[in-house]
């Protein structure tokens, strides 16, 4: 199995907490599978709501003052590791992008300390969220930009809930293509129908310039990139359920491209835009949700299919890292004849025909052969039965019967006798 | 005075002034032989249809076995050229002068006979006249002529120097020649590929007719660049065959590969002091201002004197006597006080010694721009050695992993590979013009300019390791 283990939040009690050195925190854990995330403590339990996981990403804790839940937020450049092989330079919160997610319930008063440690100017905007226009976050128009160093605060009561976003409101362009911006997920009061589990996941893309570090800010259409919470895949975690629970998936999309998010062998219903929850009549049934730009979506489902079921964009650049768009198309090229790619090696010595029956050979010479630095293959993975072929915004939810205690990775799915498609003879 | 008195005294006299009147370049040839090798390294031999012409047949065999260095170059050319061969014969014109000038002029013998034209008897009259001026002018005249023998020699061995020096830039120009073909030979390769490449994808129907346009016209202009290579190395080869003075039946010599990595350089200083010394056309120019010096006193001294002669002289009377006593015959300086020819003398004197000033100009001149010349071309064949050479070898490794991850298309990593050989063809002319400018250099400098040789050359692009290494298992499959 290739898939990096990941630290897995359980049930309801799990919440993880990362500040700071999220990053290398989260690296030394992944390598060290140690187990069930600790409960950091971030002021009173809350036992009105299951705790959003975000995948590959973590929770923003919180203090309560004089009942005031009161957030730290820095705004600061990070390195970010998309997956291993691809480290990026962008900005973030608190050290990562997305940065953490913040997670309160309806009703809460919240204070949010802004704290600006990039080289310009910032604000933040808490995308969707009803406020004093004060509040609102567009630098120039609601308050003075938050220069370099100081440190703004920003407080309201939530009267709504949903799945909302934040993110800056000043060098807007700039600042979101280099990754600002983090999900803001509101419970309601009383809980509705319980969820077993509620994941989040901020859609986003990226132009990083093979051999390069950094991503280009000035690009509109053409990017190369694709992330869910910042990872691609095969760097992103899978999402677990176990048979018969109910499961949420938040997304959120502030990049230039609607996503059509797809998911495997479920009917699931849409429950909820930025806007709040779709009443039960009028949620839609859907196999791919379209995730529009500046929008969130969750959908539920029960989890009665076991298997791996894949999730994705449905757009299939969106699931390829770093591709060519100006490269010859090559398909239907023989290069045998006439030794054409013997002479050619003379010439070029490792030099290998590609892409006359397609491009799925590329995964297997991308395992021998040397890309440019920083950059990986355009598709990988392996499961059981061979290549995947993927990349970009790639993920699965496993769903079994029984989840390992441990709340690590279950492993490749088993199917059953019969279940699984079978090869005849002519 | 009688007969016999007479043959007594003018015979003896006349033998003992005569001296050795035959001509022999030996030494003359010896000395040529010596600075031309002093200077660069090569014998010189003169064929002069003698048994000794079979043993320089031999040696030019020998040499013409292997591949040439510039040296067995210039040694097949000293040995064969017919124009330098000619040259040597202007020793044997100077020894003649030599000779010439060592002799006596010939005594004149006068004689008439008359008989009257009434009564009877025989006059008869004779004279032997020998010029005394020349007796007189001997010594100088013979030290004139020993400094214009000098100067031949130092003039034919310069000719012999500046033909070696043409031989080694045709040498150089020919290998580099050969060199720029070999690479424009690669691209043109390159070039067929591209173009069978895009055949075949216009052939699946994936580009169009415009694309494939495009890379017939690259094809073309490429098999153009490599064929005028070739014909320039056809050229330079004619260059040096003539040089080399082979004739139609020896054509089959071959050069080395390459040519060696320049080297450091000398000062400018040191080698004026040194042209200064051994430039042998300086020496010759500074032998003849000595010489017009030389003459300047003698004709200062002599030249009111045009001529002298004297020697006996007898008459036969009429009347049976013999009269016999001396003759004197001398210009008197009245008019003519050989003031002009002094005055020509003193102009000719001052014209050489300017002449000798341009002549140390035109050195300075000459070793300042060759080696001016040496140095840029040195300074370039580093750049594309340490710097745009090993640049392009990493663009086409890096171009090929884009290409390994389809990030790149084919025809990029071959366009990437082209400007390579490109960059090694400019190195080429790089060093091509350091040689030609070392040849230059001690060519002005008129005596061997060593360099040190600070690298070896880079070769041809080796196989990256990292790509060649590796065999796909799944190669198998194709």
């Amino acid at each position: 199995m290739t898939y990096p283990t990941r630290r897995w939040m359980l049930g309801a009690t799990a919440l993880s907490a990362m500040t700071g050195g999220a990053m290398l925190r989260r690296a030394e854990a992944a390598e060290a599978n140690d187990g069930p995330v600790k409960h950091e403590d971030h002021g009173d339990k809350d036992d009105r709501y299951t705790p959003v996981v975000t995948v590959d990403g973590s929770t923003m804790p919180f203090k309560i003052v004089d009942g005031v839940k009161e957030f730290r937020i820095v705004a600061e450049p990070i390195e970010q590791e998309f997956a291993p092989g691809m480290k990026v330079k962008c900005w973030g919160y608190n050290g990562s992008t997305p940065g953490p997610t913040i997670e309160a319930v309806e009703g809460d008063r919240v204070r949010l300390f802004v704290t600006n440690k990039l080289g310009e100017h910032t604000t933040i905007h808490w995308h969707g969220l009803l406020l004093p226009c004060g509040m609102d976050g567009v630098g120039g128009l609601n308050q003075p930009q938050i220069e370099p160093g100081e440190t703004w605060v920003y407080e309201f009561t939530l009267r709504q809930h949903g799945t909302q976003m934040y993110h800056p409101h000043a060098d807007e362009m700039t600042q979101m293509a280099f990754g600002m911006m983090g999900m803001f997920i509101i419970h309601p009061k009383k809980p509705e129908r319980k969820v077993d589990r509620d994941y989040a996941i901020m859609l986003h893309e990226w132009m990083v310039p093979p051999g390069a570090y950094r991503p280009d800010p000035n690009v509109m259409l053409d990017f190369n990139t694709f992330t869910f919470n910042g990872r691609v895949f095969p760097g992103t975690s899978p999402l677990l359920a176990q048979l018969g629970e109910r499961v949420r998936v938040r997304f959120g999309n502030l990049s230039m491209d609607q996503h059509p998010i797809h998911l495997h062998g479920y009917q699931f219903k849409v429950t909820g835009t930025d806007a709040g929850p779709i009443p039960e009549t009028a949620q839609w049934p859907m196999t791919t949700v379209p995730v529009p730009v500046g929008a969130t979506r969750d959908f539920e489902l029960v989890a009665d299919a076991p298997g791996d079921w894949i999730m994705h964009c449905h757009k299939s650049h969106h699931t390829m890292n770093a591709m060519g768009h100006d490269v010859p198309n090559m398909i239907g090229v023989d290069q045998r004849e006439g030794d054409l790619e013997k002479k050619l090696r003379a010439l070029l010595p490792g030099y290998m025909a590609m892409g006359q029956q397609g491009m799925a050979e590329h995964q297997d010479h991308a395992r021998h052969m040397k890309g440019p630095a920083n950059t990986l293959p355009m598709m990988s993975g392996e499961g059981p039965y061979g290549n995947l072929e993927m990349g970009g915004m790639f993920t699965m939810l496993k769903v079994r019967d029984q989840l390992p205690r441990d709340g690590g990775d279950p492993g490749w799915y088993e199917y059953p006798k019969g279940t699984q498609a079978w090869k005849v003879d002519g | 005075m009688n007969r016999s008195h007479f043959i007594t005294l003018a015979l003896p006299a006349t033998m003992f002034i005569a001296g050795c009147a035959t001509v022999d370049t030996h030494e003359a040839m010896t000395n040529v032989t010596q600075m031309v090798h002093d200077r660069a390294g090569v014998e010189t031999r003169w064929r002069q249809d003698t048994a000794a012409d079979s043993q320089v047949d031999d040696a030019l065999a020998k040499l013409l076995e292997e591949p040439l260095t510039s040296e067995a170059a210039v040694e097949i050319a000293l040995l064969r050229s017919p124009e330098l061969q000619a040259t040597y014969e202007e020793l044997g014109v100077a020894q003649a002068n030599l000779v010439e000038a060592g002799l006596l002029k010939n005594p004149v013998l006068a004689a008439q006979v008359r008989w009257p034209t009434a009564g009877s008897g025989t006059n008869a009259e004779m004279s032997l006249a020998a010029d005394f001026l020349d007796l007189l002018m001997i010594g100088p005249r013979k030290r004139m002529a020993e400094a214009q023998w000098r100067m031949a020699q130092a003039h034919v061995a310069d000719v012999v120097l500046d033909h070696v020096a043409a031989v080694r830039e045709a040498y150089y120009e020919l290998v580099a020649a050969q060199q720029r073909r070999k690479m424009r030979d690669a691209i043109a390769g390159a070039a067929d590929l591209s173009l069978e490449l895009m055949t075949r994808l216009h052939g699946a129907g994936n580009v169009s007719d415009l694309d494939l346009s495009r890379q017939q016209d690259a094809r073309t202009t490429a098999h153009l660049t490599a064929a005028q290579r070739a014909s320039q190395v056809t050229q330079a080869r004619a260059r040096l065959q003539e040089l080399m003075g082979l004739d139609a039946t020896q054509t089959q010599w071959t050069t080395a590969d390459q040519l060696a990595a320049p080297g450091t350089t000398a000062d400018a200083a040191a080698l004026f002091a040194m042209a200064h010394d051994h430039r042998l056309d300086r020496q010759a120019a500074a032998d003849e201002v000595t010489m017009l010096a030389d003459a300047l006193g003698v004709q200062k001294d002599w030249g009111w004197l045009s001529s002298m002669s004297v020697g006996p002289n007898a008459e036969h009377d009429l009347d049976g006597t013999w009269v016999v006593g001396p003759h004197v015959e001398v210009t008197l300086p009245i008019f003519d006080q050989g003031q002009p020819e002094t005055a020509r003398v003193v102009a000719r004197l001052r014209q050489s010694q300017r002449k000798l000033e341009a002549i140390d100009r035109r050195i300075e001149s000459q070793i300042t721009t060759a080696l001016d010349q040496l140095r840029l071309a040195h300074a370039a064949a580093q750049q594309y050695r340490d710097v745009l050479i090993p640049l392009r070898t990493s663009i086409v490794s890096e171009t090929q992993r884009r290409y390994n991850f389809m990030l790149s298309g084919i025809f990029e990593v071959i366009a990437a590979r082209e400007a390579e050989y490109e960059a090694y063809e400019s190195s080429i002319e790089a060093m091509r013009d350091y040689w030609i400018a070392h040849a230059q250099l001690e060519r002005a400098v008129g005596w061997p300019v060593t360099v040190e040789s600070d690298a070896t050359p880079p070769t041809k692009a080796q196989d990256e390791s990292d790509a060649a290494a590796h065999e796909h298992h799944h190669d198998k499959e194709h």
